[in-house]
């Protein structure tokens, strides 16, 4: 039974509305995401910790691409948490809670930092961050030990494509999107998203060939 | 099953199994591509170029420091931990910190005149908690209960007194009175926030508001008292009849009809303007707001609790611009869409939360 050595997530006595959630070595990643999430849409306190303590660091370092602005991010995380709380009923199910949070986060700086519009203009919410949102080059991270030539060349070649190139190869290289999830937290279609990245990753491959 | 034997480098790259694989290997995944290189490989050398690329992408990410991070789970628990309506509170309190960082380096600007018409969706939520018995450890009354009156942001309600005095409370406020209110020599009541008083006379018990810490005596009279926490300043309107109204400096000042006093509770200092309209004090009873050239850092706290939203403005100046305007049951959107009947002025809605951007003075 070694396998299935449980791993309770809370304990009973401080539960409000469920009973203890249980997840196994065994389950996919996506099974316990779902687990944890269900558990967290009923109320349970240890679920909206663990959750916290799982993407909180994340979130900030994906926010902060977005906008120099830590406290804005901040706030940002802190309604977001705090809504999604409030209005756990109602949310839909997912099996991945990084996926769904991102793609939360994402809107909400886009809002908080851009509020210039009415309503009704905001109707093309895509293009509207991309007029308003700059993913930064200098925030998406190479590996140290990379040498710095290539480094360099690695820099120039993101700072070439575009804002949503460099945000698809990001979500990709290092939130471990698929094209699906990509789509779905830059709001594009699968079929755009799949382009947008093969594109980019031929135009950074591209570049980096022709330094090397 | 995708056919990897066809997969060139690019294609590995973009190949979530092949990125996971590269990244965070599981026995798996492991065991699915040793077997792949295996069976091909004449695919060696693009899998060892997809994954060089990938390895580029290793660096650690930009962590938030750990005390951040511990404050901001705190926050989070903080206004999880708090009812409904007090979380609200919290919210406004924090922007409102933000706002007044930002008006004291405003500068003043132009007055402007917009004129609306009218407004106003009251929620007469009978939310009031009553009969609520606390333990109140007010002076040396230590033991007298009290009956608390709560009045959340976007309420409204009217009570009834003991005595008959009729109490408008206005949204955002709160009234506490003790059970024994009659058997004392004087009525007493604790207010936070605003509300209209329509006092019973009874010569021989004088009526006490005690707001912050200011005293206002009454005999028999309508009279309106405003004193938010935050704002440092109490404020009241007689209707009819006689107050009389003494802060912490000792200074009593007696009101006649018309009138309105304002003490400014850190400067300790008491101001009394005369012929003043009232009604444009008491109208929030009826959902009426009515501001007379009054400067945009005194409207929006009104707005914000009237209809229970946090509301941010982008541009210092803008609260420096003054407005003459009544607002009769409208709602937050038709009162939002009046300001931005102005081309420089854009709001969002954001559940509680609205953004107004561009300057609000007509220069």
């Amino acid at each position: 039974m070694d396998d299935t050595n449980t791993i309770s997530l809370y304990h009973v006595e401080s539960a409000p509305t469920t009973g203890p959630l249980f997840f196994t070595n065994n389950d996919s990643p996506s099974d316990k995401d779902s687990k944890i999430w269900n558990a967290f849409r009923q109320g349970n306190r240890e679920a909206l910790d663990y959750i916290f303590k799982e993407h909180a660091s994340n979130l900030f370092s994906y926010g902060t691409r977005f906008t120099r602005d830590q406290e804005l991010v901040l706030d940002c995380i802190q309604d977001l948490f705090v809504e999604l709380w409030n209005r756990r009923q109602n949310l839909s199910e997912t099996n991945s809670i990084k996926f769904y949070l991102l793609k939360a986060l994402r809107r909400r700086i886009a809002r908080t930092v851009h509020s210039v519009r009415r309503r009704e203009e905001i109707t093309d919410e895509v293009q509207y961050l991309e007029e308003k949102m700059n993913f930064s080059v200098e925030q998406i991270m190479v590996a140290q030990e990379t040498d710095q030539a290539k480094k360099a060349s690695l820099k120039r070649a993101l700072e070439r494509l575009t804002k949503r190139q460099r945000e698809s190869i990001y979500l990709k290289f290092f939130q471990g999107l698929n094209n699906e999830a990509i789509a779905s937290v830059m709001g594009l279609s699968e079929s755009s998203a799949c382009t947008l990245v093969s594109q980019a990753i031929g135009a950074l491959r591209f570049a980096l060939q022709k330094k090397s | 099953m995708k056919d990897y034997t066809k997969y060139s480098a690019d294609d590995f790259i973009g190949d979530d199994s092949f990125i996971r694989w590269v990244k965070s290997p599981t026995k798996d995944l492991d065991g699915f591509w040793t077997a792949f290189l295996a069976q091909n490989p004449q695919k060696e050398e693009e899998i060892k170029e997809a994954t060089n690329f990938l390895k580029l992408f290793d660096g650690q990410p930009v962590m938030i420091p750990t005390e951040m991070l511990a404050n901001l789970h705190q926050q989070i628990n903080d206004r999880i931990d708090v009812p409904a309506s007090a979380s609200t509170v919290h919210q406004i309190v924090r922007l409102r910190s933000r706002r007044i960082r930002m008006f004291s380096y405003a500068a003043v600007i132009t007055a402007s005149l917009l004129a609306f018409s009218s407004w106003f969706f009251i929620n007469q939520q009978p939310s009031t908690r009553l009969m609520k018995s606390v333990a109140v450890p007010k002076g040396s009354d230590a033991k007298v209960h009290l009956q608390e009156h709560v009045i959340p942001k976007g309420g409204r309600s009217l009570i009834t007194l003991e005595d008959g005095t009729k109490v408008w409370i206005n949204a955002d406020s709160r009234l506490e009175y003790s059970n024994d209110f009659l058997s004392g020599e004087t009525r007493d009541v604790y207010l936070q926030g605003e509300a209209y008083f329509d006092v019973t006379p009874d010569k021989s018990r004088p009526f006490i508001v005690h707001v912050q810490d200011v005293q206002i005596k009454v005999l028999g009279t309508a009279f309106n008292v405003k004193g938010y926490h935050g704002e440092h300043k109490v404020e009241a309107t007689l209707v009819h009849g006689k107050i009389s109204l003494s802060g912490a400096s000792a200074d009593v000042v007696t009101l006649a009809a018309n009138q309105r006093a304002v003490y400014l509770t850190e400067k300790k200092r008491l101001l009394v303007e005369h012929n003043v309209v009232t009604d444009n004090y008491t109208s929030w009873r009826n959902g009426v707001l009515v501001f007379d050239d009054q400067p945009l850092y005194e409207i929006l706290p009104i707005l914000e609790r009237t209809f229970n939203v946090a509301i941010h403005t982008d541009q210092a100046s803008s609260l420096d611009c003054r407005f003459t305007a009544k607002i009769n049951n409208m709602s937050l959107d038709e009162v939002l869409e009046l300001f931005g009947t102005s081309d420089k002025i854009g709001y969002t809605v954001y559940a509680n939360e609205v953004y107004i951007t561009g300057s609000f003075c007509n220069d």
